[in-house]
Protein backbone atom coordinates (compact mmCIF):
# COMPACT_ATOMS: atom_id res chain seq x y z
CA UNK A 1 0.00 0.00 0.00
CA UNK A 2 1.27 3.66 -1.20
CA UNK A 3 1.95 6.25 1.42
CA UNK A 4 -1.14 7.75 -0.51
CA UNK A 5 -3.44 5.10 0.51
CA UNK A 6 -2.33 5.50 3.97
CA UNK A 7 -2.93 8.91 4.06
CA UNK A 8 -7.05 8.29 2.44
CA UNK A 9 -7.20 6.18 4.90
CA UNK A 10 -6.82 8.08 7.89
CA UNK A 11 -8.73 10.93 6.63
CA UNK A 12 -11.38 8.64 6.36
CA UNK A 13 -10.63 7.20 10.04
CA UNK A 14 -10.59 10.46 11.02
CA UNK A 15 -13.82 12.32 9.51
CA UNK A 16 -15.87 9.14 9.76
CA UNK A 17 -14.67 9.31 13.86
CA UNK A 18 -15.19 12.51 13.80
CA UNK A 19 -18.68 13.02 12.60
CA UNK A 20 -19.48 9.73 15.24
CA UNK A 21 -17.90 11.82 17.89
CA UNK A 22 -20.27 14.72 17.26
CA UNK A 23 -23.64 12.74 17.29
CA UNK A 24 -22.24 10.57 20.50
CA UNK A 25 -22.18 14.20 22.11
CA UNK A 26 -25.85 14.27 22.22
CA UNK A 27 -25.89 11.90 24.72
CA UNK A 28 -23.27 13.02 26.80
CA UNK A 29 -19.88 15.58 27.37
CA UNK A 30 -16.88 14.68 25.30
CA UNK A 31 -13.39 15.34 25.35
CA UNK A 32 -12.69 16.80 29.01
CA UNK A 33 -10.52 15.84 30.97
CA UNK A 34 -11.05 12.56 32.71
CA UNK A 35 -12.17 14.13 36.29
CA UNK A 36 -14.77 15.75 34.81
CA UNK A 37 -16.52 12.88 32.54
CA UNK A 38 -19.74 13.18 35.07
CA UNK A 39 -21.35 10.32 33.23
CA UNK A 40 -18.64 7.73 33.87
CA UNK A 41 -17.58 6.41 37.42
CA UNK A 42 -15.03 4.27 36.48
CA UNK A 43 -11.57 5.01 33.73
CA UNK A 44 -9.50 1.90 32.65
CA UNK A 45 -6.29 3.27 31.23
CA UNK A 46 -2.77 2.06 29.49
CA UNK A 47 0.15 4.01 28.55
CA UNK A 48 2.81 2.35 26.12
CA UNK A 49 5.85 4.14 24.50
CA UNK A 50 9.13 5.67 25.46
CA UNK A 51 8.60 6.28 29.30
CA UNK A 52 11.73 5.89 31.16
CA UNK A 53 12.36 2.84 29.01
CA UNK A 54 12.38 2.19 25.00
CA UNK A 55 9.30 0.24 25.86
CA UNK A 56 7.17 0.92 28.65
CA UNK A 57 3.13 -0.30 29.43
CA UNK A 58 1.65 0.90 32.13
CA UNK A 59 -1.76 0.02 32.45
CA UNK A 60 -4.17 2.00 35.48
CA UNK A 61 -7.97 2.04 36.86
CA UNK A 62 -9.24 5.16 37.85
CA UNK A 63 -12.70 6.11 40.43
CA UNK A 64 -14.54 8.94 40.13
CA UNK A 65 -16.02 10.56 43.13
CA UNK A 66 -17.32 14.03 43.71
CA UNK A 67 -16.40 16.46 46.81
CA UNK A 68 -18.69 18.93 47.61
CA UNK A 69 -16.54 20.91 49.98
CA UNK A 70 -14.45 22.10 47.34
CA UNK A 71 -16.86 21.50 44.80
CA UNK A 72 -14.74 19.36 42.45
CA UNK A 73 -14.95 16.03 41.17
CA UNK A 74 -11.48 14.00 41.68
CA UNK A 75 -10.03 11.07 39.78
CA UNK A 76 -8.64 8.15 42.44
CA UNK A 77 -6.19 6.25 40.18
CA UNK A 78 -3.41 4.12 40.60
CA UNK A 79 -1.48 2.31 38.07
CA UNK A 80 1.16 -0.16 37.37
CA UNK A 81 4.24 0.34 34.51
CA UNK A 82 7.02 -1.76 33.91
CA UNK A 83 9.58 -2.13 30.62
CA UNK A 84 8.59 -4.36 28.36
CA UNK A 85 11.22 -4.30 25.40
CA UNK A 86 12.96 -6.64 27.75
CA UNK A 87 11.02 -8.06 30.29
CA UNK A 88 12.40 -7.85 33.91
CA UNK A 89 9.76 -7.66 37.00
CA UNK A 90 12.41 -6.51 39.14
CA UNK A 91 11.81 -2.90 37.02
CA UNK A 92 8.48 -1.77 38.04
CA UNK A 93 6.77 1.69 38.84
CA UNK A 94 3.16 1.31 40.97
CA UNK A 95 1.58 4.56 41.47
CA UNK A 96 -1.22 6.25 43.24
CA UNK A 97 -2.36 9.58 42.98
CA UNK A 98 -5.53 11.99 42.64
CA UNK A 99 -6.45 14.55 39.67
CA UNK A 100 -8.81 17.24 39.43
CA UNK A 101 -9.13 20.45 37.30
CA UNK A 102 -8.27 23.72 39.26
CA UNK A 103 -9.86 25.99 36.55
CA UNK A 104 -12.14 25.82 34.10
CA UNK A 105 -13.06 28.39 31.87
CA UNK A 106 -14.80 27.17 28.95
CA UNK A 107 -13.11 24.53 27.25
CA UNK A 108 -10.37 25.37 28.89
CA UNK A 109 -9.22 23.27 31.53
CA UNK A 110 -6.24 23.40 34.09
CA UNK A 111 -5.90 19.89 35.28
CA UNK A 112 -3.60 18.79 38.12
CA UNK A 113 -2.45 15.66 39.86
CA UNK A 114 -0.11 14.56 42.41
CA UNK A 115 0.60 10.92 42.70
CA UNK A 116 2.89 8.41 44.98
CA UNK A 117 4.95 5.89 43.98
CA UNK A 118 7.40 2.92 44.57
CA UNK A 119 10.10 1.69 42.09
CA UNK A 120 11.52 -0.50 41.77
CA UNK A 121 14.97 -1.19 39.52
CA UNK A 122 17.74 -3.97 38.89
CA UNK A 123 20.88 -4.11 36.85
CA UNK A 124 24.23 -4.84 36.91
CA UNK A 125 25.31 -2.16 39.82
CA UNK A 126 22.25 -1.96 41.87
CA UNK A 127 19.01 -3.41 42.83
CA UNK A 128 17.20 -0.45 44.13
CA UNK A 129 13.95 0.59 45.90
CA UNK A 130 12.63 4.35 45.41
CA UNK A 131 9.57 6.31 46.58
CA UNK A 132 8.75 9.33 44.90
CA UNK A 133 5.98 11.62 44.20
CA UNK A 134 5.12 13.45 40.67
CA UNK A 135 3.32 16.51 40.32
CA UNK A 136 1.32 17.96 37.60
CA UNK A 137 -0.06 20.42 35.52
CA UNK A 138 -1.76 20.04 32.02
CA UNK A 139 -3.18 23.12 30.62
CA UNK A 140 -5.30 23.86 27.60
CA UNK A 141 -8.27 23.26 25.33
CA UNK A 142 -10.40 19.70 26.20
CA UNK A 143 -12.61 20.12 23.11
CA UNK A 144 -15.64 17.97 22.48
CA UNK A 145 -13.80 15.90 19.69
CA UNK A 146 -10.07 16.73 20.86
CA UNK A 147 -7.71 17.79 22.69
CA UNK A 148 -4.36 19.45 23.06
CA UNK A 149 -2.96 20.73 26.14
CA UNK A 150 0.51 21.42 27.23
CA UNK A 151 1.68 19.06 30.26
CA UNK A 152 4.59 20.01 32.65
CA UNK A 153 5.14 17.50 35.48
CA UNK A 154 7.89 16.96 38.24
CA UNK A 155 8.88 13.43 39.38
CA UNK A 156 10.70 13.60 42.73
CA UNK A 157 12.27 10.34 44.61
CA UNK A 158 12.98 11.11 47.69
CA UNK A 159 14.47 8.35 49.25
CA UNK A 160 15.64 5.02 47.68
CA UNK A 161 17.37 2.11 48.91
CA UNK A 162 20.26 1.20 46.79
CA UNK A 163 22.04 -2.50 47.14
CA UNK A 164 25.06 -2.68 45.24
CA UNK A 165 25.85 -5.63 43.16
CA UNK A 166 28.96 -7.93 43.55
CA UNK A 167 30.13 -6.71 40.20
CA UNK A 168 30.16 -3.05 40.92
CA UNK A 169 32.12 -3.97 44.51
CA UNK A 170 34.62 -5.86 42.15
CA UNK A 171 35.14 -4.09 39.39
CA UNK A 172 34.77 -0.37 41.02
CA UNK A 173 34.11 0.35 44.48
CA UNK A 174 34.25 -2.35 47.09
CA UNK A 175 32.99 0.22 49.46
CA UNK A 176 29.88 1.32 48.33
CA UNK A 177 27.67 1.86 50.94
CA UNK A 178 24.16 0.08 50.64
CA UNK A 179 21.36 1.81 51.97
CA UNK A 180 18.70 4.71 51.61
CA UNK A 181 19.93 7.63 49.84
CA UNK A 182 18.03 11.20 49.90
CA UNK A 183 16.98 12.31 46.81
CA UNK A 184 18.90 10.54 44.12
CA UNK A 185 16.68 11.69 41.32
CA UNK A 186 14.75 14.55 40.23
CA UNK A 187 13.24 14.59 36.79
CA UNK A 188 10.88 17.51 34.98
CA UNK A 189 9.13 17.04 31.82
CA UNK A 190 7.62 19.68 29.72
CA UNK A 191 5.43 18.61 26.54
CA UNK A 192 2.15 17.93 24.51
CA UNK A 193 -0.84 16.26 25.16
CA UNK A 194 -3.08 15.36 22.22
CA UNK A 195 -6.23 13.32 22.44
CA UNK A 196 -8.77 12.56 20.02
CA UNK A 197 -12.64 11.50 21.38
CA UNK A 198 -13.38 8.43 19.16
CA UNK A 199 -16.46 7.50 21.09
CA UNK A 200 -17.49 8.99 24.73
CA UNK A 201 -16.32 6.07 26.27
CA UNK A 202 -12.80 5.83 24.25
CA UNK A 203 -10.06 8.26 24.06
CA UNK A 204 -6.88 7.76 22.03
CA UNK A 205 -4.02 10.14 23.09
CA UNK A 206 -0.22 11.20 22.89
CA UNK A 207 1.68 12.43 25.68
CA UNK A 208 4.96 13.58 24.62
CA UNK A 209 7.93 15.83 24.84
CA UNK A 210 11.51 16.60 26.48
CA UNK A 211 12.94 15.32 30.10
CA UNK A 212 15.17 16.72 32.07
CA UNK A 213 17.10 14.16 34.25
CA UNK A 214 20.40 15.73 35.73
CA UNK A 215 23.05 17.61 33.46
CA UNK A 216 25.26 14.52 32.76
CA UNK A 217 22.19 12.35 31.71
CA UNK A 218 22.91 13.24 28.02
CA UNK A 219 23.51 9.33 26.52
CA UNK A 220 20.40 8.83 26.00
CA UNK A 221 18.07 11.77 23.89
CA UNK A 222 15.85 13.46 26.64
CA UNK A 223 12.62 12.63 25.43
CA UNK A 224 9.31 11.18 26.56
CA UNK A 225 6.39 9.55 24.26
CA UNK A 226 3.33 7.33 24.98
CA UNK A 227 0.37 6.49 23.39
CA UNK A 228 -2.61 7.11 25.50
CA UNK A 229 -5.37 5.08 25.84
CA UNK A 230 -8.53 5.57 28.08
CA UNK A 231 -11.53 3.62 28.77
CA UNK A 232 -14.40 4.83 30.68
CA UNK A 233 -17.71 2.73 32.36
CA UNK B 1 -6.24 18.77 57.48
CA UNK B 2 -2.78 20.56 58.46
CA UNK B 3 -3.19 17.55 61.51
CA UNK B 4 -2.88 14.85 58.67
CA UNK B 5 -0.38 16.47 56.16
CA UNK B 6 1.72 17.95 59.25
CA UNK B 7 3.07 14.66 60.88
CA UNK B 8 3.67 12.93 57.53
CA UNK B 9 5.36 16.25 55.84
CA UNK B 10 7.97 15.45 59.52
CA UNK B 11 7.75 11.77 58.61
CA UNK B 12 9.81 12.34 54.91
CA UNK B 13 11.79 15.14 56.38
CA UNK B 14 13.01 12.94 59.29
CA UNK B 15 13.53 9.92 56.75
CA UNK B 16 15.62 12.40 54.41
CA UNK B 17 17.93 13.34 56.69
CA UNK B 18 18.44 10.17 57.78
CA UNK B 19 19.32 9.26 54.44
CA UNK B 20 23.20 8.90 52.85
CA UNK B 21 23.80 11.81 50.55
CA UNK B 22 24.13 9.94 46.83
CA UNK B 23 26.31 13.45 45.74
CA UNK B 24 29.07 12.37 48.32
CA UNK B 25 31.92 11.01 47.17
CA UNK B 26 32.63 8.02 49.75
CA UNK B 27 29.16 6.50 49.34
CA UNK B 28 28.22 5.76 45.61
CA UNK B 29 31.72 6.10 43.97
CA UNK B 30 35.38 6.72 46.04
CA UNK B 31 37.04 9.97 46.58
CA UNK B 32 38.89 11.67 44.05
CA UNK B 33 42.62 13.10 44.91
CA UNK B 34 41.23 16.85 46.16
CA UNK B 35 38.98 15.06 48.57
CA UNK B 36 41.37 12.65 49.88
CA UNK B 37 45.04 13.72 50.49
CA UNK B 38 46.03 9.98 51.45
CA UNK B 39 45.93 8.87 47.66
CA UNK B 40 48.98 9.70 45.11
CA UNK B 41 48.57 12.72 43.64
CA UNK B 42 50.55 15.52 41.52
CA UNK B 43 49.38 18.80 40.65
CA UNK B 44 49.94 20.64 37.68
CA UNK B 45 48.16 22.92 34.94
CA UNK B 46 45.66 23.92 37.38
CA UNK B 47 44.36 20.72 38.30
CA UNK B 48 44.82 17.58 40.53
CA UNK B 49 45.74 13.94 39.02
CA UNK B 50 45.99 10.80 40.48
CA UNK B 51 49.57 9.65 39.73
CA UNK B 52 51.34 6.03 40.43
CA UNK B 53 54.79 5.15 39.69
CA UNK B 54 56.88 2.18 39.72
CA UNK B 55 60.16 1.03 39.41
CA UNK B 56 63.75 3.47 39.93
CA UNK B 57 63.21 7.53 38.28
CA UNK B 58 67.00 7.80 36.67
CA UNK B 59 65.57 4.52 34.15
CA UNK B 60 63.92 5.82 30.72
CA UNK B 61 60.38 6.93 31.32
CA UNK B 62 56.93 4.99 29.95
CA UNK B 63 53.79 6.87 30.71
CA UNK B 64 50.93 4.95 30.43
CA UNK B 65 47.48 6.71 28.53
CA UNK B 66 44.22 4.63 29.37
CA UNK B 67 41.62 4.64 27.88
CA UNK B 68 38.13 6.14 27.27
CA UNK B 69 38.15 9.25 27.58
CA UNK B 70 36.62 8.87 30.78
CA UNK B 71 38.14 5.47 31.90
CA UNK B 72 40.83 5.50 34.27
CA UNK B 73 44.33 3.59 34.52
CA UNK B 74 43.81 0.93 37.23
CA UNK B 75 42.76 -2.08 34.11
CA UNK B 76 46.55 -0.84 32.74
CA UNK B 77 48.28 -2.43 35.69
CA UNK B 78 48.61 -5.51 34.79
CA UNK B 79 50.80 -4.45 32.29
CA UNK B 80 53.73 -3.78 35.49
CA UNK B 81 52.95 -7.01 36.59
CA UNK B 82 55.84 -9.92 36.74
CA UNK B 83 54.99 -12.00 33.39
CA UNK B 84 57.13 -15.31 32.58
CA UNK B 85 59.76 -13.71 35.27
CA UNK B 86 60.10 -10.33 33.38
CA UNK B 87 58.45 -7.26 34.29
CA UNK B 88 58.74 -3.28 32.19
CA UNK B 89 59.47 -2.18 36.23
CA UNK B 90 63.17 -4.04 35.71
CA UNK B 91 64.11 -1.50 32.62
CA UNK B 92 61.86 1.43 33.06
CA UNK B 93 60.35 3.99 35.25
CA UNK B 94 56.40 3.91 34.91
CA UNK B 95 54.00 6.58 35.38
CA UNK B 96 50.10 5.61 35.61
CA UNK B 97 47.89 8.78 35.92
CA UNK B 98 44.45 9.00 35.53
CA UNK B 99 43.67 12.14 32.85
CA UNK B 100 41.93 14.65 33.77
CA UNK B 101 38.81 14.50 35.37
CA UNK B 102 38.96 10.60 35.20
CA UNK B 103 39.56 7.91 38.20
CA UNK B 104 40.51 9.43 41.03
CA UNK B 105 41.64 12.36 39.60
CA UNK B 106 39.62 15.67 40.09
CA UNK B 107 36.59 16.28 38.29
CA UNK B 108 36.19 19.59 36.54
CA UNK B 109 33.27 21.36 34.34
CA UNK B 110 32.81 21.71 30.87
CA UNK B 111 34.72 24.84 30.10
CA UNK B 112 38.06 22.63 31.50
CA UNK B 113 37.73 19.20 29.42
CA UNK B 114 38.94 20.27 26.20
CA UNK B 115 41.09 18.02 23.89
CA UNK B 116 43.39 21.60 24.25
CA UNK B 117 43.69 21.55 28.17
CA UNK B 118 44.29 17.48 27.70
CA UNK B 119 47.19 18.62 25.02
CA UNK B 120 48.70 20.99 27.65
CA UNK B 121 48.31 18.29 30.60
CA UNK B 122 50.45 15.85 29.16
CA UNK B 123 52.87 18.52 27.86
CA UNK B 124 53.27 19.35 31.51
CA UNK B 125 53.28 15.36 32.43
CA UNK B 126 56.14 14.70 30.27
CA UNK B 127 58.22 17.98 31.53
CA UNK B 128 57.86 16.92 34.88
CA UNK B 129 58.85 12.85 34.51
CA UNK B 130 61.27 13.30 31.62
CA UNK B 131 62.65 17.07 31.46
CA UNK B 132 65.55 18.00 29.43
CA UNK B 133 64.60 15.22 26.93
CA UNK B 134 65.17 12.63 28.69
CA UNK B 135 63.98 9.40 26.59
CA UNK B 136 59.92 8.97 27.19
CA UNK B 137 57.87 6.23 25.59
CA UNK B 138 54.02 5.98 25.53
CA UNK B 139 51.81 3.13 26.07
CA UNK B 140 48.14 3.96 24.85
CA UNK B 141 45.47 1.71 25.13
CA UNK B 142 42.36 2.45 22.86
CA UNK B 143 41.57 6.56 23.59
CA UNK B 144 45.47 6.65 24.84
CA UNK B 145 46.58 5.99 21.52
CA UNK B 146 44.45 8.71 20.26
CA UNK B 147 45.88 10.99 23.29
CA UNK B 148 49.41 9.46 22.15
CA UNK B 149 49.20 10.47 18.57
CA UNK B 150 47.97 13.97 19.46
CA UNK B 151 51.03 14.66 21.62
CA UNK B 152 53.51 13.00 18.55
CA UNK B 153 51.39 15.28 15.90
CA UNK B 154 52.72 18.69 18.18
CA UNK B 155 56.05 17.33 19.07
CA UNK B 156 56.95 14.88 16.51
CA UNK B 157 60.54 14.70 16.87
CA UNK B 158 60.34 14.48 21.24
CA UNK B 159 58.64 11.01 21.50
CA UNK B 160 61.36 8.10 22.32
CA UNK B 161 59.21 5.51 21.15
CA UNK B 162 55.38 4.77 21.23
CA UNK B 163 53.26 1.82 21.72
CA UNK B 164 49.58 1.98 20.64
CA UNK B 165 47.30 -0.62 21.80
CA UNK B 166 44.34 -0.93 19.46
CA UNK B 167 43.98 3.20 19.39
CA UNK B 168 40.80 4.91 18.42
CA UNK B 169 40.86 6.36 14.98
CA UNK B 170 43.38 9.07 15.01
CA UNK B 171 41.01 12.22 13.03
CA UNK B 172 37.74 12.29 12.24
CA UNK B 173 38.50 11.05 8.35
CA UNK B 174 39.67 7.64 9.67
CA UNK B 175 36.71 7.11 12.05
CA UNK B 176 34.62 6.98 9.15
CA UNK B 177 36.18 4.06 8.01
CA UNK B 178 34.71 2.31 11.15
CA UNK B 179 31.44 0.73 11.38
CA UNK B 180 28.79 2.79 13.16
CA UNK B 181 27.35 1.12 16.36
CA UNK B 182 23.73 -0.21 16.01
CA UNK B 183 21.92 0.00 18.77
CA UNK B 184 19.70 -2.22 19.61
CA UNK B 185 16.24 -0.27 20.91
CA UNK B 186 14.80 -3.46 22.83
CA UNK B 187 18.31 -4.75 24.45
CA UNK B 188 18.20 -5.48 28.16
CA UNK B 189 21.18 -2.94 29.01
CA UNK B 190 19.44 -0.12 27.22
CA UNK B 191 16.83 -0.44 29.19
CA UNK B 192 18.19 -1.06 32.07
CA UNK B 193 19.85 2.03 31.63
CA UNK B 194 17.01 4.56 31.28
CA UNK B 195 14.69 3.01 33.53
CA UNK B 196 17.61 3.07 36.93
CA UNK B 197 18.03 6.66 36.08
CA UNK B 198 14.07 6.65 38.14
CA UNK B 199 16.96 6.07 41.02
CA UNK B 200 20.02 7.44 40.45
CA UNK B 201 19.92 10.44 38.01
CA UNK B 202 23.43 12.27 36.81
CA UNK B 203 22.92 15.18 38.72
CA UNK B 204 26.34 15.83 39.77
CA UNK B 205 29.86 14.06 39.08
CA UNK B 206 29.24 11.48 41.80
CA UNK B 207 25.77 10.13 40.70
CA UNK B 208 27.01 10.40 37.14
CA UNK B 209 30.28 8.34 37.18
CA UNK B 210 28.48 5.66 39.23
CA UNK B 211 25.69 5.16 36.47
CA UNK B 212 28.50 4.94 34.12
CA UNK B 213 29.67 1.79 35.81
CA UNK B 214 26.26 0.35 34.48
CA UNK B 215 27.48 0.92 30.87
CA UNK B 216 31.05 -0.27 31.53
CA UNK B 217 29.72 -3.97 33.00
CA UNK B 218 27.27 -4.01 29.56
CA UNK B 219 30.11 -3.36 27.69
CA UNK B 220 29.87 -7.02 25.90
CA UNK B 221 26.64 -6.29 24.87
CA UNK B 222 27.01 -2.65 24.32
CA UNK B 223 30.27 -3.15 22.02
CA UNK B 224 30.13 -7.04 20.77
CA UNK B 225 32.70 -5.89 18.17
CA UNK B 226 35.18 -5.15 20.96
CA UNK B 227 34.51 -9.10 22.01
CA UNK B 228 35.76 -7.55 25.39
CA UNK B 229 34.66 -8.38 29.06
CA UNK B 230 34.69 -5.57 31.18
CA UNK B 231 38.15 -4.35 32.82
CA UNK B 232 38.13 -2.89 36.49
CA UNK B 233 38.17 0.83 37.25
CA UNK B 234 38.55 3.28 40.34
CA UNK B 235 35.69 5.35 39.08
CA UNK B 236 34.07 7.14 35.64
CA UNK B 237 34.91 10.48 34.59
CA UNK B 238 31.10 10.99 32.76
CA UNK B 239 31.99 14.21 32.04
CA UNK B 240 35.41 13.43 30.11
CA UNK B 241 32.96 10.73 28.14
CA UNK B 242 30.05 13.48 27.15
CA UNK B 243 32.66 16.28 26.46
CA UNK B 244 35.74 14.36 24.97
CA UNK B 245 34.40 10.89 23.41
CA UNK B 246 31.28 12.40 22.32
CA UNK B 247 31.60 15.86 21.16
CA UNK B 248 35.53 16.63 20.54
CA UNK B 249 35.78 13.41 19.55
CA UNK B 250 32.46 12.16 18.24
CA UNK B 251 30.40 12.30 14.64
CA UNK B 252 30.48 15.39 13.47
CA UNK B 253 33.73 16.31 15.07
CA UNK B 254 36.62 17.34 12.94
CA UNK B 255 40.02 16.33 15.34
CA UNK B 256 43.11 15.13 13.22
CA UNK B 257 45.98 13.91 15.18
CA UNK B 258 47.66 12.44 11.56
CA UNK B 259 49.33 15.89 9.71
CA UNK B 260 52.54 15.68 11.29
CA UNK B 261 52.98 11.84 12.15
CA UNK B 262 55.21 11.74 9.09
CA UNK B 263 57.82 13.40 10.58
CA UNK B 264 58.20 11.23 13.67
CA UNK B 265 61.71 9.18 13.05
CA UNK B 266 60.99 6.28 15.41
CA UNK B 267 59.49 3.94 15.04
CA UNK B 268 55.67 2.83 16.33
CA UNK B 269 54.21 -0.50 17.58
CA UNK B 270 50.57 -1.33 17.30
CA UNK B 271 49.17 -3.76 19.16
CA UNK B 272 45.79 -5.30 18.40
CA UNK B 273 43.69 -8.21 19.55
CA UNK B 274 43.21 -10.66 17.22
CA UNK B 275 39.20 -10.60 17.75
CA UNK B 276 38.94 -7.50 18.05
CA UNK B 277 36.54 -6.55 15.09
CA UNK B 278 36.35 -2.62 15.05
CA UNK B 279 40.09 -1.33 15.87
CA UNK B 280 41.45 -4.52 15.02
CA UNK B 281 44.22 -5.54 12.94
CA UNK B 282 42.55 -4.16 9.21
CA UNK B 283 41.96 -0.86 10.81
CA UNK B 284 45.07 -0.38 12.67
CA UNK B 285 46.78 -1.07 9.01
CA UNK B 286 45.31 1.72 7.58
CA UNK B 287 45.78 4.10 11.08
CA UNK B 288 49.53 2.64 10.20
CA UNK B 289 49.85 4.77 7.18
CA UNK B 290 50.92 7.97 8.14
CA UNK B 291 54.46 6.91 10.53
CA UNK B 292 57.16 6.41 8.37
CA UNK B 293 58.02 3.18 10.54
CA UNK B 294 55.73 0.68 11.98
CA UNK B 295 54.78 -2.54 13.31
CA UNK B 296 51.74 -4.85 14.32
CA UNK B 297 51.85 -7.23 16.73
CA UNK B 298 49.00 -9.36 17.25
CA UNK B 299 47.70 -11.25 20.76
CA UNK B 300 45.55 -14.14 19.12
CA UNK B 301 42.10 -14.88 21.29
CA UNK B 302 42.10 -11.76 22.82
CA UNK B 303 39.54 -8.82 22.65
CA UNK B 304 39.89 -5.09 22.82
CA UNK B 305 40.44 -4.81 26.37
CA UNK B 306 42.17 -8.35 27.33
CA UNK B 307 45.21 -7.03 25.15
CA UNK B 308 46.08 -4.64 28.75
CA UNK B 309 44.59 -6.78 31.02
CA UNK B 310 43.86 -10.69 30.80
CA UNK B 311 46.14 -10.91 28.23
CA UNK B 312 48.70 -7.90 29.03
CA UNK B 313 51.52 -10.62 29.62
CA UNK B 314 51.51 -11.46 26.03
CA UNK B 315 51.53 -7.82 25.32
CA UNK B 316 54.06 -7.50 27.47
CA UNK B 317 56.39 -9.52 25.83
CA UNK B 318 56.05 -7.53 22.57
CA UNK B 319 56.31 -4.33 24.11
CA UNK B 320 59.51 -5.42 25.65
CA UNK B 321 60.91 -7.18 22.30
CA UNK B 322 60.18 -3.39 20.84
CA UNK B 323 61.23 -1.23 23.44
CA UNK B 324 65.06 -3.37 23.33
CA UNK B 325 64.84 -2.65 19.97
CA UNK B 326 64.75 1.10 20.47
CA UNK B 327 67.96 0.62 22.78
CA UNK B 328 66.19 3.34 25.41
CA UNK B 329 68.83 2.10 28.10
CA UNK B 330 72.17 2.86 26.85
CA UNK B 331 73.80 5.07 29.41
Amino acid sequence: MTIKRYLALAMFCFFTQAFAAQSDDQEGKLAEPADKKNDFANLIYSDVGIDHSMLTLGIGYGLYFDVEAIQRRLLLFADYALPIASLDIRDFRVRTGIRTSAIEIGSFYVPVWLSFSVNGAQNKIFRATGLGSELGIAPGYYGRVFAAASELYCDQTWAAYLKHSQAYRDLFYANAKDGWYSMPSTSFRAGLYLAWNIHKRFTLGFKGGYQQMGQYNKLIPPIYGTLHTEFSF
Amino acid sequence: MIHVFMPMIFLVLALINGCQDPGKSGNLVPKTVDEDPSLPALEFNNSKFHVETFGVPSKPVIIMLHGGPGNDYRYLLPLKERHNNYSLVDDYFLVFWDQRGCGLSQRHDRSELTLDKYAQDLDQLVEHFAPNNKPVVFIGHSWGGQYAAQYMDRHPKRMSGCVMMEPGPLSAELGKKLTTIKINPVAIWLNDWMWGRQLVAASDHERADYYLALGVLSQEEVKPERHSKPVPGWRMGTAVSLYLAMEALGSGSHFDFTQHLSEVEVPILFVVGGNTEDLGADFQRIQMKPFKSSALEIIPNAGHNEIAFSEAGQSVAKIRKYLDALNLRRP
